[in-house]
């Protein structure tokens, strides 16, 4: 008996959980990203055909991750992860200006479905090394986050081989988590 | 800790006692239901995943998709893509479920390719049961563009030191390649060749399998790759039977003279095999021994001899596999005699029931003729225990060795028969029956047991079928037999003791024996039989028995000894129906019987003239309420043979005859041929006039007799000496013979007077004949009965009687002629066309209705038409009184709406010019 009710109050008191669905464009650095969170190294990785998930520990929070490759013939198919996400991390690469209208235009068309109403939105402005990357002032502007209504975003400058900004994004997350 | 164990302890028992055998048996999955499930399998989506719930769901989802439910492809994807949220858990179990269910839907499931990354993740992972599990569904859910991307994991997997992983890998190579998604298989020879080597017998097996799949259809590379095997030897016994079979494939495809050599080494290696520590490899040998093409005698019976020897004493399996090589053996050298009984004797009393089966057909296929029939006998007890499906692979060993030896055929038929008597199912009686009927004709001498045999069968057989067969069997072979008559009497029973079915087959058997040279008493004797069967109850069999007595009476009409066998027979009426048209009082007649026993002097015939004519004044109100009741119940074969039979001669007229005509009374009347027709009974008065007056007309080959039947409503006067008046001087072709007057009618009893006319040769009169009653009118007071003596003659006017083209019209004779063969016979030159607008007809139905009527002519084709219908063609075909001059009519009706009338394109032809001309004259 007593084994159960220990085990009750780690659920109540302990590790809190959350859903999170990274998208973005093919070749944002998706994959990277995750690898990078979850077990702090850089992983060579290939275009995602499909899905991967991990569960990553951060401040006494469990993050399951869901990165879905972003292949346009994968993208359709982002819809059947909505379901109970809480965050939305949406991965941009800073230097491919010429995309940036696609990029927004496929966040918008997610943000529009009902499933995603109560998720927050972090876009990770990726790929910052690189000389000629994009400020995440362009990138708001690019992708047109001003005119979001009823959505809680929040933009994070990021380079996935080196880490900077990862972490400060799970911060704005769990930051949102504890406000509900 | 301990509280809890307890608890779970004191939890168990309402499940431990469960456990009396109707529980057991209850499935755990019983009542599950597809929509329920796929509810359940919504839990997978869950934020928090609970793995030992989503593992329930999971197995109920693969039961339910195992046992054939079909899933849409909407259910199906939404399914598949909550199931791909498990990749979330790395939990074994769930894992295991997750990869099976993925197997089961990538069938019904649309984008299949999401789980890609996820297996390919799997195939790489350091747990060899993930890598496995993951490379077969990796292979089901990839399509060609995608092998490509996996083709190198594969690769590296087939010579993975895990045997697990490399029959994986191997396996999924061969799926591939089944369904087309794989010609990268192809570049995998060196590994596959390297897997050969594998350690693991089932990796060997698998590396041969897909080796030979990528060869198969290189028959150089193929025999390359045997001969080197042959060589080296390999050890897996699954890869040693594979090897074999392509061999024999090999041997199969090359002819016999291409290449001894080849053969001769192959077949060395097979022979080795035979010596093989596995026994299953000894089987498949001997196996491939026994069914080489063209293979010596001598290796067959050496083979024979390692199984008999060697394999027979194994365990139940391998002398189960063992006794079929033996069987197949003794099917593929029928002529072999390699066995005594006598060595199988332990198998017959083999607990397992096929063995006894294999091993009882087996010997009888290779026994010796001599040994038999003791054989017989010893298993007859055994083979009664045995179940149908097996007693018929016996049956049908038996009776291949009847054809083997057909000397044998007594003791082997009494074996037969012995077991048609024991109890047995529909198959297994059906494969003794089916025995009986190839011996019959296979083996000549025993036909007249076969048919003993059956005939003692179908008095006690349960199964319709089966009798309808024999019945027919017998109805075949039985007049040929010494002694038909036997047959008969089994034939007979079955007409009264069984049911419609078999009775109907009965029925035909028996006429069977009519054709025969069946002396005239057996004919007379079937005649009997085949007219008691005219009174079944159902139609099947009483339609048969009409049938095949109609035949047998056009046949033998010559034959005066067979109707005057009729007439006997049908002045014996076994029900009250057959009296009501007798023209003779029945009390007289019983009485003249009576007087007739009582005389006892048969040498004199009895004479039914001397019996006198019943009165028909007085017996018709007697006799009304009986009529009533016979017209309702009256049946059409039966009634008319008995007075006319000798003028009618067998034709089945009676359905010509009106229910109210009293023709028959008129003994004058047979002077003037066969009846062909009658028309329905036309009133010739208004309701509600002093008599009422109704014609039927009667149409002979040269008469037309007139049928009135007059009732005088009038209660105060009788009339006398009633005749009909026609005027014929309107009409051409028509002349008086003959006028019976009524004597006396009285008030409300119809009575009947019949004017005979006849018709001129060539006639077909058409047009309207005014009549009227002629008669001496008497006073009488209705309430004494007195009657005023003075009479005075009186007339009445009745309507015209008609005269139309269906009086004359019969149906046409020859009714398996084609109506355009006929059509196409009488040509066009003596057709006539004529179009007529019936404005009277508000629809085609009853435009064609009137026609056919006005015609009297039969509705050949389109007979059937909607009243909607704004066209529509019919056919018709009549004959004109001779059988020769037929008629065939094709009437186009078409709906006009303008006229709100339909237009009828009548084509007539016939043999004759004048007579379509009649016709199409007659409607205008």
């Amino acid at each position: 008996m007593g084994l159960s009710i220990s085990k009750l109050l780690s659920r109540l008191f302990g590790k809190k959980e959350m859903r999170i669905l990274m998208v973005g464009l093919d070749a944002a650095g998706k994959t990277t990203i995750l690898y990078k969170l979850k077990l702090g190294e850089i992983v060579t990785t290939i275009p995602t055909i499909g899905f991967n998930v991990e569960t990553v520990e951060y401040k006494n929070i469990s993050f399951t991750v869901w990165d879905v490759g972003g292949q346009d013939k994968i993208r359709p198919l982002w819809r059947h992860y909505f379901q109970n996400t809480q965050g939305i991390i949406f991965v941009v690469d800073s230097n491919d200006r010429e995309r940036f209208p696609e990029a927004r235009e496929e966040l918008h068309k997610m943000l529009s479905e009902e499933e995603l109403r109560d998720a927050v939105l972090l876009v990770f402005a990726n790929k910052q090394d690189l000389p000629n990357a994009a400020s995440t002032a362009e990138i708001v502007n690019a992708l047109a986050l001003p005119s979001l209504r009823n959505r809680t975003w929040f933009i994070m400058s990021c380079c996935a081989t080196n880490g900077d900004g990862l972490f400060e994004g799970l911060d704005w997350l769990s930051e949102q988590l504890s406000h509900r | 800790m301990a509280a809890l164990a307890s608890l779970g302890k004191d939890d168990l028992p309402p499940s431990i006692k469960l456990k009396n055998e109707d529980d057991l048996a209850v499935s755990p999955f019983l009542g599950i239901e597809k929509g329920a499930v796929l509810q359940e399998c919504r839990i997978f989506n869950d934020l928090h995943l609970k793995p030992r719930k989503c593992v329930d769901a999971l197995v109920r989802l693969l039961y339910l998709v195992g046992h054939g439910e079909k899933l849409s492809s909407t259910e199906a994807t939404e399914v598949f893509f909550s199931i791909t949220k498990l990749f979330q858990s790395n939990e074994p179990t769930l894992r295991r479920l997750v990869y099976l269910s993925i197997k089961e839907l990538a069938g019904a499931a649309d984008e299949v390719i999401i789980v890609t990354n996820c297996l390919m993740k799997d195939v790489n992972s350091r747990e060899d049961m993930f890598r496995a599990n993951a490379t077969r569904v990796l292979c089901r859910i990839t399509d060609s563009q995608m092998v490509s991307q996996i083709e190198r994991y594969l690769k590296q997997e087939i010579v993975d030191r895990n045997p697990v992983v490399a029959s994986a890998a191997l396996v999924s190579g061969q799926h591939l390649l089944l369904h087309n998604k794989g010609d990268v298989v192809r570049r995998w020879v060196s590994e596959v060749t390297q897997a050969l080597e594998h350690p693991s017998p089932m990796v060997q097996y698998h590396a041969l399998a897909l080796l030979y799949q990528i060869r198969q259809h290189d028959r150089l590379a193929v025999s390359k790759l045997v001969q080197g095997l042959a060589r080296s030897g390999i050890r897996s016994a699954f890869a040693c039977c594979l090897l074999i079979r392509c061999i024999l494939r090999i041997i199969g495809e090359t002819s016999v003279a291409e290449s001894m050599n080849e053969q001769r080494s192959y077949f060395e290696f097979i022979e080795s095999c035979l010596r093989h520590p596995s026994d299953m490899v000894v089987c498949e040998a001997a196996r491939a021994i026994i069914s080489v093409p063209g293979i010596s005698r001598e290796e067959v019976k050496k083979t024979v001899t390692v199984v008999n020897s060697h394999l027979l004493r194994r365990g139940s399996v391998v002398r189960h596999a063992a006794l079929r090589i033996l069987n197949r053996a003794t099917y593929l050298y029928p002529n072999q005699q390699w066995f005594d009984p006598f060595d199988f004797e332990d198998f017959l009393h083999d607990k397992n029931r096929a063995i006894t089966t294999l091993a009882i057909a087996t010997v009888l296929r290779g026994a010796r003729e001599q040994t038999i029939e003791g054989f017989l006998k010893k298993i007859q007890a055994r083979f009664m225990e045995l179940p149908d499906e097996f007693r018929v692979q016996i049956v049908e060993a038996v009776h291949s060795l009847v054809l083997k030896y057909p000397n044998s055929y007594y003791s082997l038929l009494n074996f037969l028969g012995s077991s048609l008597r024991e109890e047995g199912g529909f198959e297994f009686k059906k494969a003794i029956v089916d025995a009986y009927f190839s011996l019959l004709n296979e083996v000549p001498q025993s036909k007249e047991i076969c048919l003993s045999h059956l005939c003692e069968f179908i008095e006690d057989c349960e199964h319709p079928f089966l009798s309808a067969r024999i019945l027919h069997l017998l109805g075949q072979e039985g007049p040929k037999m010494p002694q038909p008559g036997k047959y008969i009497r089994y034939i007979y029973n079955r007409i009264i003791l069984e049911n419609a079915a078999v009775r109907a087959a009965a029925v035909s058997s028996l006429a069977r024996f009519l054709d025969e040279n069946s002396t005239s008493q057996t004919r007379k004797a079937i005649v009997v039989l085949l007219k008691q069967c005219l009174y079944d109850s159902d139609d099947e069999v009483r339609d048969r028995a009409s049938y095949f007595l109609h035949q047998c009476q056009q046949k033998t009409l010559e034959e005066n000894s067979l109707i005057n066998v009729d007439e006997e027979l049908s002045s014996s009426p076994t029900t009250i129906k057959e009296f009501s048209h007798l023209p003779y009082s029945l009390p007289e007649l019983e009485n003249s019987l009576v007087d007739y026993l009582k005389r006892e002097d048969f040498n004199e015939e009895f004479n039914i003239a001397d019996v006198p004519k019943s009165d028909r004044n007085l017996e018709v109100s007697e006799h009304i309420p009986m009529e009533r009741v016979t017209e309702k119940t009256q049946e059409a074969s039966s009634e008319w043979g008995n007075v006319l039979l000798g003028s009618v001669q067998g034709r089945d007229l009676s359905h010509w005859q009106d229910k109210n005509s009293h023709l028959l009374e008129m003994k004058e009347l047979a002077s003037l041929g066969t009846l062909l027709k009658s028309s329905p009974s036309v009133e010739l008065t208004e309701p509600e006039t002093e008599y009422n007056v109704t014609c039927l007309k009667h149409t002979y080959r040269q008469h037309i007799v007139l049928e009135f039947t007059i009732m005088s409503t009038l209660e105060d006067q009788i009339l006398e000496n009633v005749y009909i008046v026609a005027d014929l001087s309107s009409i051409e072709g028509l002349e008086l013979v003959k006028n019976v007057p009524i004597s006396l009618l009285k008030h409300g009893i119809p009575e009947r007077a019949f004017v005979v006319l006849k018709r001129l040769e060539g006639f077909y009169p058409i047009g309207d004949v005014p009549c009227e009653i002629r008669y001496i009118v008497k006073e009488m007071n209705p309430s004494t009965g007195e009657v005023d003596e003075r009479g005075f003659d009186e007339e009445y006017k009745l309507e015209d009687l008609s005269f139309g083209i269906s009086d004359y019209m019969l149906p046409i004779q020859q009714t398996n002629v084609l109506f355009k063969d006929m059509w196409d016979k009488f040509g066009s030159q003596n057709e006539v066309r004529e179009t007529f607008a019936l404005s009277m007809h508000q629809s085609i139905p009853s435009a064609l209705s009137a026609v056919r009527e006005f015609l009297g002519m039969t509705v050949v084709e389109g007979a059937q038409v909607s009243p909607y219908a704004t066209h529509h063609i019919s056919l018709f075909a009549g004959s004109l009184l001779t059988d020769d001059d037929s008629v065939l009519v094709v009437c186009y009706a078409e709906f006009v709406k303008e006229n709100q009338a339909v237009v009828l394109n009548l084509t007539v032809r016939s043999e004759d010019l004048n007579v379509s001309e009649l016709v199409t004259s007659a409607i205008a």
